[in-house]
């Protein structure tokens, strides 16, 4: 009697055993803040809900790769959810490891800057853009004016960098009828950049009349010299709106954007899920999956500098938007 | 104990409380759970109007992952969802189902943005729906649903998150519910072909849970119905 219930216990607990042995471990390697935070616990419940155990790894101030390293070989993570471009370049050594389990680890990168270019040719690191797309943004505000058409629109950006967005959003907008106007900027040295700008920040370009700007959040284009001084200088002044992917310009405070369309970190949880699952269950490699554009996203306006340019919200406009940050 | 109760002083403060969460967890509640581009709380607004509904919590979700959670923890006298989801809910029992303009069943429409993505490549895209299901039934839904094969699927957990999941090429063909993609259309001027429709599915169903009694018949108000999407509510026989 008692022997049989040590053979049941053994069973049950060498049951218990293999199944966690089975449970897929996936690792979010993760900056400080409260949006890392927001996405994670929406990657993490999600992950969960489905018997998937998350290891988690916070990055100091300080963390180095073999710290990164250490938690990998530690926690043998199948899938590694690489949150900002510090945790992906250390996925992007990663995969010069000789050890075939490490340089074997897939990956999702996300809320890290210019992923699209990044990890152009990674064949381990596959991605969501953190960018807002320019078609998001663009139609998004189409469907919240009621007087305001949305044929002509001017975004000014560096080639090196952006070369591959702008050129898709150009071919998705364009079937939408919105033309992208793209200024490259990546020649001007730094002394001209002002009178560059200034000079490309105009109601028309070549005699076209521009309905909005599309601000491109780039710390080379708008640094220090030309932020107060030209970008929130025109914006107050020119009466064409200024769309960007940024909540806080649309603030009081900056009185930069007249509308933003910004991540939503608990949706963009989900996107990253989606190619993890994807991952795990064998039905992509990350080459195939890419780097995504980021789907969902929340809307914001400020109202003052849209009444200033008359331009009105559509009755149901305030459904879809969250208060002015 | 309850921590609001951990002082003596606050005895009556604490009892009232207790009083009030015991009748609170007593109320029988209704889940909705319906893809819409009607925003929630005017679904609620209408919901909270019908006599069906009288004196209950109401909740309309916006995704699938929050209204399948309160299904599992609060498990609501009425459920109002997807009948799919419905079926596979074998703690529920349907008792009517909404119809539009007589019908009680649609068509989903599969569109592509691309020319070159048309019914004979379908087996190489991707195709993305909305989130009626869990990961692991969506598939098999889609392959129950529409007779060409597709190399993957991708849910979006909002009907708004649909069409730009075409637009920005995040996959190569979308499902919609016809009223849906009516809805959505003057959002978008993107021209989209369309591929093929699937097999006739149900319309969403109004449940109740098993044990407990239905109405013996059931209405709700022309407005109401409008904001889900349909016209009419049918009782259905056993």
């Amino acid at each position: 009697m008692r022997s049989g219930f040590f053979v049941t216990l053994f069973c049950l607990l060498s049951v218990l055993g293999f199944h966690r042995h089975l449970m897929a471990q996936v690792g979010i390697v993760m900056e400080s803040g409260p949006e890392f935070q927001v996405v994670e616990k929406s990657v993490s419940s999600i992950l969960e809900d489905e018997d998937i155990k998350v290891l988690r790894f916070k990055l100091s101030k300080d963390a180095k790769y073999s710290d990164f390293l250490k938690f990998v070989k530690s926690k043998n993570p199948e899938v590694l959810v690489l949150m900002d471009n510090r945790a992906m370049e250390f996925g992007k050594q990663l995969a010069k490891e000789k050890d075939p389990v490490l340089n074997g680890i897939k990956s999702v990168a996300a809320m890290g800057l210019n992923l699209k270019t990044e990890l152009k040719n990674d064949k381990n690191i596959s991605g969501v853009a953190f960018e807002v797309p320019a078609y998001t943004i663009l139609t998004n505000f189409r469907s919240l004016v009621k007087n305001r058409k949305l044929e002509n629109v001017l975004v000014i950006y560096r080639h090196d960098q952006f070369a591959l967005m702008v050129e898709e959003a150009k071919r998705q907008l364009d079937r939408e009828g919105i033309r992208l106007i793209a200024i490259d900027a990546s020649d001007q040295p730094a002394g001209k950049l002002k009178s560059f700008l200034s000079s490309y920040l105009k109601p028309s370009y070549q005699g076209i009349r521009l309905d909005a700007i599309l601000v491109i959040t780039d710390s080379k284009l708008m640094n220090q010299k030309t932020f107060s001084s030209v970008w929130v200088s025109k914006a107050r002044s020119l009466k064409i709106p200024m769309l960007c992917g940024i909540k806080k310009f649309v603030s009081p405070e900056f009185n930069f954007c007249s509308y933003a369309s910004f991540p939503d970190h608990v949706e963009l949880g989900a996107q990253i899920s989606q190619m993890v699952f994807s991952l795990l269950d064998g039905e992509s490699t990350p080459e195939e999956l890419g780097v995504e554009y980021i789907l969902s996203v929340q809307q914001a306006v400020n109202e003052p500098m849209l009444k200033n340019m008359n331009i009105e919200l559509k009755p149901d406009a305030k459904d879809k938007l969250i208060k002015s940050p | 104990m309850k921590p609001y109760c951990r002082h003596v002083s606050k005895f009556v403060y604490c009892f009232l409380l207790t009083m009030l969460a015991s009748t609170a967890q007593g109320k029988d509640s209704v889940a909705v759970f319906l893809p819409s581009v009607t925003p929630v709380s005017e679904i609620e607004k209408h919901l909270s109007t019908e006599p069906l509904f009288k004196g209950m919590d109401i909740s309309v979700y916006k995704k699938f992952r929050d209204f399948n959670s309160a299904i599992k923890n609060t498990k609501p006298l009425y459920v109002l969802g997807p009948a799919k989801f419905v079926a596979t809910h074998s703690d529920y029992k349907a008792f009517a189902q909404l119809a539009h303009k007589s019908n009680l069943t649609f068509k989903y429409k599969v569109f592509s943005i691309q020319d070159k993505w048309g019914k004979a490549e379908t087996a190489k895209g991707t195709i993305g729906m909305v989130q009626i299901l869990g990961r692991k039934e969506t598939k098999k839904y889609v392959g129950e649903s529409v007779s060409e094969k597709f190399k993957k699927v991708k849910r979006v957990t909002k009907v708004e998150d649909l069409f730009p999941l075409l637009a920005l090429e995040n996959a190569e063909y979308i499902l919609v519910e016809p009223h849906i993609y009516d809805a959505l259309k003057d959002k978008f001027r993107a021209k989209v072909n369309t591929v093929t429709e699937s097999q006739p599915i149900g319309n969403p169903k109004l449940a109740v849970l098993k044990g407990k009694t239905g109405p013996v018949s059931v209405s709700l108000k022309k407005e109401t119905l409008e904001s889900l999407g349909y016209d009419n509510i049918k009782s259905i026989k056993d």
